[in-house]
């Protein structure tokens, strides 16, 4: 198999992307242009609330009973299918993960995947409530209920309502990719069909959309290419009689686009988080996330799942939607490897949590750690009690706590007696007398004060390559070391800091801040 | 925070700064430009901040690299767990394992997803135990798997982290330090 290009495919894709968004209010225009000229409506919704009534106007319109729906995040994102039922409009999903978690009255846990937190056995019973008697839990025959009884609805559905994977600027196409099927059936068979899509979807050329069509289905499930990818040009229509258009043949009669922004032109005025309107909803990020895997996407996140829902939620559903979901990234940076767009996730989600945190405050517990741990003398105090605290549950280096939690989780690390910084005086005393390159270990706080024999290992270790280095060198090209006084992240009170900076620079045996040479 | 941190790292009088430490590294070389971004002269201060600055893992293989250096060979088969901001930000991979192979004379046993994150993330393993513990047993099963009796890692979270949760499942496999096991081979008294 020819290997793939993935980081060309990847930097091509977020640059064609990064233009569409600099470009998008001229590119809303274009599409709406050529859209509209092919015989579809285009409707702009400031926000969900809007973007639901132009969809239950057309239905009650149309008269509409019953509505299929493919799999749609946007639709999710306004709650269009609750808003339809309230307008005594029955909406059914079409595609098997959306329709299983329908039946169940849940939400999606995962972009791509929205009952990936079900089992067959559960999906089962809940068929078997559909059908009305048991069903064998095997996946083949859950397939088979599925396509029995959405089979009517999509032959009886007055109305087909999508997403969209893209809207092509320059022929006002919408692109729509599935593996089961189900959107060219929703878009096919009723004779309206209604496309709600988030404005940032749109790229100006049909090359740009294919450039999303090679990384969508790789990112999201790993294939080359989804099995049905679509492109739809205006309502169906035809001119084979006597070379006159007639619009509605076997498809729709009516194609209506509600283009959707709901925040998204907050985002894009706002210099970081605009990066992430390159979003082309592959669920890539929720793949690899440690945590994600462990709790799913009805903790991590919100209606948009993973890591990405964390950066977007707050702006289609307020800060409040994720404001202790935030609280489940790791920092570990697995997804910004990933995306397809090179959205830079991890740095976004740790502003989402800066505004989490003025909005919902830290806990207790977080607070006074963080306040002590901020300056320096409280450290050396609260160091103190611990070490005397610890002393009972102590061996090698670790405490076994007897209690919580946390007892079964890991033992904590021992405080050291000995910190990193009161043993400088050991790695600089055989610092060269005029050194080539003068070297500062910054021990961080945990080597510091729970494994200092790490940092000081750390030291000595690039010491012995100084030893090494002046039997070949002269003297005086040798490096010098020293270790520095580590800045504990900053304190309330600044003289605090500078107090402490003097003493760590003063004669004391600690936090030699400098070189000693 | 950042300011006083960046203010007394420029005291620092040393030509580099070397941090054990990839979080601390990514933070201040990093963050701190981000968080500054609006304050044209701090930003600039970080920046100039964090071109002095070099996570350990590179400036020991820049030092072993340039001075072709050999330890005392240690005899010991590990395994080697990549932090994953190391891996993830930094993108260190290939550096800590020629480090253990060509200085140390370490036998390397690759693990399984050496790269995802082991859970500790900071204040994480202690607001979410539940969360943490299922990362990290599956961390630790990859550990186990590759019968290696040492894991080293260039991170002091995951050191903390990995080597707490083997004492509390009463574990024998040591956990080191890139440092602690490099210095071991060097040091000249064995």
């Amino acid at each position: 198999m020819r290997e793939i290009d993935w980081t060309a495919l990847r930097d091509d894709l977020t640059a064609r992307k990064t233009a569409a968004i600099d470009d998008l209010p001229a590119l809303v225009e274009r599409f709406t242009e050529e859209a509209e000229a092919v015989g579809a409506k285009v409707y702009r919704a400031a926000d969900a609330a809007e973007a639901n009534r132009i969809v239950a106007a057309i239905c009650r319109a149309k008269k509409a009973k019953l509505v299929v729906k493919s799999k749609s995040m946007a639709t999710e994102e306004i709650g269009l299918t609750e808003h339809l039922e309230k307008h005594g409009v029955r909406a059914i999903e079409t595609d098997l993960g959306e329709w299983i978690i329908q039946l169940a009255h849940e939400r999606p846990s995962h972009l791509i995947a929205p009952a990936i937190h079900k089992t067959r056995e559960e999906v089962a019973q809940l068929f078997a409530k559909v059908v009305g008697h048991p069903v064998p839990d095997d996946t083949a025959s859950l397939v088979a209920v599925a396509r029995a009884e959405l089979r009517q609805y999509f032959l009886n559905a007055d109305i087909g309502i999508t997403g969209g994977n893209a809207l092509i600027a320059e022929t006002g196409t919408l692109l729509l990719v599935t593996n089961e099927g189900n959107a060219d059936l929703a878009t096919s068979v009723p004779p309206v069909h209604i496309a709600v899509v988030g404005i940032e979807k749109i790229v100006p050329t049909l090359d740009d959309a294919m450039a999303i069509v090679k990384l969508l289905a790789r990112s999201g499930t790993g294939q080359k290419i989804t099995a049905y990818t679509q492109l739809i040009t205006g309502p169906s229509r035809s001119a084979d009689i006597e070379l006159k258009t007639q619009i509605g043949v076997h498809g729709p009669k009516e194609l209506h686009f509600v283009l959707l922004d709901n925040g998204r032109s907050a985002m894009r005025e706002d210099p970081a988080f605009r990066d992430a309107l390159r979003c082309i909803r592959c669920g890539a990020c929720s793949n690899v996330c440690p945590s994600y895997q462990v709790v799913g996407g009805h903790v991590f996140g919100h209606v948009y799942t993973g890591a990405i829902g964390l950066v977007v939620s707050p702006w289609h559903h307020g800060t409040d939607s994720v404001a202790y979901e935030q609280g489940m990234c790791l920092g570990c940076n697995a997804c910004d490897t990933v995306c397809p767009v090179s959205i830079p996730l991890a740095s976004l989600i740790t502003e989402v949590r800066a505004k989490a945190v003025e909005r919902i405050g830290l806990s207790l517990p977080k607070r006074v750690l963080l306040k002590q741990w901020s300056a320096p003398e409280a450290i050396d105090r609260v160091a103190g009690w611990l070490a005397i605290l610890q002393g009972p549950f102590r061996h090698d280096g670790l405490v076994r706590v007897p209690f919580g939690a946390i007892a079964k989780e890991k033992s904590l690390p021992a405080i050291s007696d000995r910190p990193l910084h009161f043993r400088a005086r050991e790695v600089t005393q055989t610092n060269p007398s005029s050194p080539a390159t003068r070297v500062a270990l910054f021990p961080s706080c945990l080597v510091d004060r729970l494994i200092p024999e790490a940092g000081y290992a750390a030291a000595r270790r690039s010491r012995r390559r100084t030893h090494r280095r002046r039997r070949r060198a002269s003297p005086s090209s040798r490096p010098a070391w020293s270790i520095a006084s580590s800045p504990r992240p900053g304190t309330p009170r600044r003289g605090s800091f500078r107090r402490w900076a003097r003493r760590s620079t003063s004669s004391r045996d600690a936090a030699a801040a400098g070189s000693r040479s | 925070m950042a300011k006083d941190a960046i203010t007394a790292l420029e005291r620092v009088r040393a030509d580099r700064i070397v941090i054990p430490s990839s979080s601390c590294a990514i933070t201040i070389t990093q963050d701190y430009a981000r968080l500054l971004a609006g304050d044209d002269e701090w930003r600039e201060r970080a920046l100039g901040l964090a071109e002095r600055i070099t996570p350990f893992t590179r400036f020991a293989a820049e030092l072993a690299r340039e001075r072709a250096t050999r330890g005392r060979p240690l005899g010991i088969r590990a395994t080697y767990h990549d932090a994953c901001q190391s891996a993830n930000v930094l993108g260190v991979h290939d550096e800590p394992r020629a480090l253990l192979r060509d200085v140390a004379g370490v036998e390397l046993v690759e693990m399984a997803e050496s790269s995802v994150c082991c859970g500790f993330g900071g204040t994480f393993s202690f607001e979410y135990p539940e969360v943490a513990t299922r990362i990290l047993d599956r961390k630790l099963a990859n550990i186990a798997a590759t019968g290696a009796d040492v894991v080293i890692m260039d991170n002091p979270g995951c050191l903390t982290h990995l080597r707490g949760g083997i004492d509390a499942r009463r574990g024998t496999t040591r956990v080191r330090l890139l440092a602690e096991v490099l210095w071991e081979s060097l040091s000249p008294e064995a």
